[in-house]
């Protein structure tokens, strides 16, 4: 347990109070003359994974220290690394599918073992792991509560695109009420996904980690200052970022821009960031945007067909959003301390 | 000068010498307390490695991949911990990491079972590690330092894992020669990383995806590079040998040179194979015989193996596994061996019968090696044996069978021929007289046995002995009672850890034990040995009358332990009868084993030595008068005929009485 507080500001903040100093706000700065990955990866058209990659990367980059990814086997590890490697400058260290954390902590024990014989200032180096949702909500969890549990020095990224992607389009634990995958059809006796996704960010949280944000990479100023953050506050800090799955998700290839945007103004991708101080357990809690529009949910469904079932099943959908609304009436304190009328009711139905 | 410590503690030693820099863990029975030991080191500023409290084998075993780019990186498991790691272990192999596992074997069930065998080194041969197996505790020391040395070598640059076998080799305490620091640094030069994650300068990606061509090229190049480690462990034990004058090779050779009967083995078990094979050495009638210890299993020696038996003139081979490949032709090590000389010496070669045994921490005892060695003789005579693995300590299905109606007709219809024509030879299998003194205590888990019988073995081996202490585990009970062996070898030259179970000294912690029908303590014990029972209120007489023993069978000792603990504000009674031992069993003698107690009894210091001097000055073989009084539950005969269907017991005993017991 935690005590929270609410930041009142809502928006981009590259301040934290863990931090002496802001990050960079990289629209401050204009171009960047970082790379992320390099040409040649075998990533889908209009993948929002390889977006969010390249994102983190140029955001870890900025820091002028060296970056050490540890990843999992996924889609992010297949199509950059098949026989040739597109990570540029950045040194990878491929493992499994379970062990992305496990990985990221050998690796953060093998720079203190450096550093304690000299060879090497922990201070050039940035730590990161980077798996997708399955890697992470399902079969790498335990690896990574542990890490976080743990209080390693690194930053710990998860590609959110709600299923299996690379496997085949199967649910996972991040897969959304009412998606139709393959493992989870939708079917005649049993409609879509019946379950929720769990809430990574809360798991994070409670299990210690000093610094959670929720991004995506169309608000990519936001992402950039969230990985800045991650990477320089001390310990294990997890950032999830919305990632578009044309393929799994069976949109159109160039809707990403639509679709985020349709996930913000439904409420149903969240842009927040949550940072704890230690000594008085407290966490506080930033809303980093607001949609101009609260849109219902129904409009999220309309650009993707793994929706296309629910959309005729008005009771679906009602509960689609009520999820929605049960896991906003957090952001409650936040809306009323700006003035900004609290919408119980934007059901399409 | 030798060092007490378990065969986990000496594998500590190995990873500490090694200069390890990273080591995760996990614990799990019986190698647990060789992390227990790192970390206690790591922990106390004396060893610099940085250690992780994994949560899982399957992350520690990620751990050391992924720090073993670029630091020297190690870990202990056993059992199911080992195959929760093998699903990440080929990445190691896969990708040239050069990282070690200090394995301690178990069983992997189901059914559940915590003690020893090969079974969990089995299910990762296909994992691509180098796999050593020590048989013991200094085995396993040099065996990691050596591994170091083999897994970093350029031409290799592959993970490896030793063995020992679990409680008997991971639990025995005994000896340890420890190198020091500078010697095995001279051995074995810091870790080198050939491509390093921290270097900016030249980014790096392991683990990436690769499709049939390379993916085929570079298994090949793997299987070169595990290849090349057999000529590289020979190199590296001739190196050691020189520096620290122990010889290690990819095998051992135990018994003649000319040897038509080989039994072949891998580990811990090869102490009760060489104490029979040394018996049956030379004696009349027997042709040459002698043990193959196998010590690399993975690269297998193939080649040298058929080569050495067939120098040998080797007429039968049997192979003894502690572990199986169900639905296989023949377990692991027996298909090994199958395959090496059939390749190597085509039909030339002996013949070779499998058995298998040790399971599950069953005994291997050294007539089961008498049975072997017979077996063996047996098949070299040109008698049948079976095509498929034969058993130890299956009642219904023996090597031997001297009637048909010893088995049920089912397996006598199978291999009644074979049976028929295997005869049971007496001049293998006459029992072996013992030739070491070996002491017994039967304690309640908590008191403190091993502990004591540590530091006896410690005070004996700085007096020149050759001891070694096993205690007995089971699953973790306080108050359970439990045994705790020692063996002490006079024999300066022979290396002799294997018991025969001939007891020349029997002791009780708690005198309560002499009523538990699960636990004949006369059992074994050789005629005019020793019992010695911790009692304040039992008397010579009695106990003689209790185990219905007479004079000649058995001396008996009383030793007042809990009344001096209690006197000297000690918890446990295991110092004073530490010092009754020395009066019951005058070998080890008491002056000299004082000196190391004085430097190494536990605390409190001074306490703990009085006692067990006190321990020794009022163990007596007298009859002596004690009065003393104490309390008793008076119960009823109504009492103990209690059952839970029984409703006529109105209200339960509670009244206590006093009593003088002479």
């Amino acid at each position: 347990m935690y005590n929270i507080l609410f930041n009142r500001h809502i928006g981009l903040n590259p301040h934290s109070l863990l931090l002496p100093e802001p990050v960079r706000d990289v629209g401050d700065y204009g171009a960047i003359a970082t790379t992320g990955l390099t040409s040649g990866h075998q990533g889908c058209v209009g993948c929002g994974m390889v977006s969010g990659t390249n994102q983190v990367l140029r955001a870890l980059k900025l820091s002028g220290k060296h970056v050490v990814a540890s990843i999992g086997t996924g889609c992010n590890e297949v199509i950059t690394t098949q026989n040739t490697s597109c990570w540029g400058e950045v040194s990878v260290d491929h493992n499994n599918f379970p062990n992305t954390a496990a990985t990221l902590s050998g690796n953060i024990a093998a720079l203190k073992a450096l550093a304690q014989a000299g060879g090497v200032s922990p201070e050039s180096i940035v730590n990161v792991g980077i798996a997708g949702d399955g890697g992470t909500y399902d079969i790498g969890l335990q690896a990574l509560l542990a890490w976080i549990a743990r209080g390693e020095n690194g930053v710990y990224v998860c590609l959110n695109n709600q299923a299996y992607m690379n496997t085949g389009v199967q649910g996972s634990g991040a897969t959304p009420y009412g998606t139709d995958t393959t493992t989870t059809p939708f079917g005649k006796a049993i409609r879509g996904n019946q379950r929720t996704p769990q809430y990574l960010l809360d798991l994070a949280l409670a299990a210690g980690a000093p610094y959670v944000a929720a991004a995506c990479p169309l608000w990519h100023r936001d992402l950039m200052i969230k990985a800045q953050k991650a990477a320089a506050i001390e310990g294990p800090c997890v950032l999830e970022v919305y990632s578009v799955c044309p393929e799994g998700w069976k949109s159109d290839t160039d809707v990403f821009h639509e679709i985020t945007e349709l996930a913000l103004e439904t409420r149903s991708w969240i842009l927040y960031e949550a940072e704890r101080e230690r000594d008085t357990n407290t966490v506080l809690f930033t809303l980093n945007y607001l949609a101009k529009k609260y849109l219902p949910i129904s409009d999220y469904l309309r650009l993707q067909e793994r929706f296309a079932g629910m959309r005729d099943f008005p009771e679906m959908v009602r509960r689609a959003q009520e999820i929605i609304e049960a896991r906003w009436s957090f952001w409650r304190p936040v809306m009323e301390a700006n003035g900004i009328e609290w919408k119980e009711e934007a059901r399409a139905i | 000068m030798a060092t007490v410590m378990a065969g986990n503690g000496a594998a500590a030693w190995g990873f500490r010498l090694s200069r390890v820099q990273c080591y995760p863990y996990y614990p799990i029975t019986p190698s647990t307390s060789c992390s227990q030991q790192i970390s206690r080191w790591v922990y106390d500023g004396a060893m610099g490695a940085v250690t992780i409290n994994a949560e899982s084998e399957h992350s520690a075993a990620s751990q050391i991949i992924a720090a073993g780019k670029n630091v020297r990186a190690g870990t202990a498991t056993s059992s199911k911990g080992l195959l929760y790691m093998i699903e990440v272990l080929e990445n190691a192999a896969g990708g040239a990491i050069p990282c070690g596992l200090f394995i301690g074997n178990r069983a992997t069930g189901a059914p559940i079972n915590i003690w020893a065998d090969h079974s969990d080194a089995y299910a990762m041969r296909d994992s691509g590690l180098i796999q050593i197996f020590a048989a013991d505790g200094q085995e396993s020391l040099d065996s990691i330092i050596q591994g170091y040395r083999i897994a970093e070598d350029l031409r290799v640059r592959m993970p490896f894992a030793v063995n020992l076998r679990g409680f008997t080799g991971t639990h025995a305490y005994e000896g340890v020669e420890i190198p020091s620091q500078e010697e095995v640094d001279r051995y074995l030069p810091p870790f080198v990383p050939l491509y390093s994650l921290f270097a900016p300068e030249k980014p790096v990606t392991y683990g990436a995806m690769l499709s049939a061509y390379p993916y085929r090229r570079h298994k090949r190049n793997q299987m070169a590079a595990i290849g090349n480690a057999a000529e590289i462990a020979l190199k590296a034990g001739k190196d050691f040998a020189e520096k620290f004058g122990r010889s290690y090779g990819h095998f051992e050779w135990i018994g003649d040179r000319k040897a038509e009967l080989v039994v072949a083995l891998l580990g811990e078990s090869a102490a009760a194979g060489e104490v029979a094979t040394r018996h049956l050495q030379g004696k009349e009638g027997i042709p040459g015989v002698a043990l193959l210890k196998i010590r690399l299993f993975s690269p297998f020696p193939a080649r040298e193996i058929a080569q050495a038996l067939n120098r040998a003139g080797t007429k039968a081979v049997i192979v003894f596994d502690e572990g199986l490949q169900h639905g296989g032709v023949l377990p692991p090590l027996a298909q090994r061996i199958t395959a090496a000389v059939h390749l190597h010496l085509g039909g030339k070669g002996p013949k070779i019968a499998s058995v298998i045994g040790g399971l599950g921490g069953s005994e291997v005892r050294q007539e089961h090696f008498q049975l072997m060695f017979n077996l063996a003789a047996n098949i070299a005579e040109g008698k049948p044996y079976r095509p498929e693995p034969y058993w130890l300590d299956i009642d219904e299905d023996p090597i031997f069978v001297e009637q048909e109606n010893q088995v049920s007709p089912k397996l006598w219809k199978k291999w009644g021929e074979i049976w028929k024509k295997q005869p049971r030879q007496e001049k293998y299998c006459a029992p072996i007289p013992p030739d070491t003194e070996e002491i017994r205590i039967y304690s309640r888990a908590g008191q403190g046995a091993i502990t004591s019988a540590v530091g006896f073995t410690g005070a004996g081996i700085e007096n020149g002995y050759r001891l070694v202490t096993v205690p007995a585990f089971g699953s973790e009970r306080r108050g359970a009672i439990i045994t705790t062996d020692t063996l002490i070898n006079f024999h300066k030259e022979r290396r002799i850890r294997s018991f025969m179970r001939a007891w020349d000294v029997v002791i009780l912690y708690d005198d309560t034990i002499l009523y538990s029908p699960e636990h004949r303590v006369l059992d074994g014990l050789k005629e005019g040995g020793a019992l010695l029972v911790n009692t304040s209120h039992m008397s010579v007489k009695k106990i003689r009358g209790l185990l219905d023993a007479g004079e000649g069978r058995v001396r008996i000792f009383t030793a007042p332990a809990a009344a001096v603990s209690e006197g000297l504000g000690l918890k446990h009674i295991n110092m004073p009868m530490l010092g009754a031992l020395h009066k019951v069993y005058d070998k080890v003698p008491f002056d000299k084993a004082l000196g190391y107690y004085e430097r190494n009894v536990p605390r409190p210091r001074e306490a703990s030595l009085e006692a067990i001097r006190r321990g020794h000055a009022e163990t007596t073989d007298q009859e002596i008068q004690r009065t003393r009084k104490e309390r008793r539950l008076l119960v009823s005969q109504d009492f103990l005929d209690w059952r839970p269907e029984d409703h006529s017991q109105e209200s339960w005993p509670s009244a206590l009485e006093e009593v003088q017991i002479g």
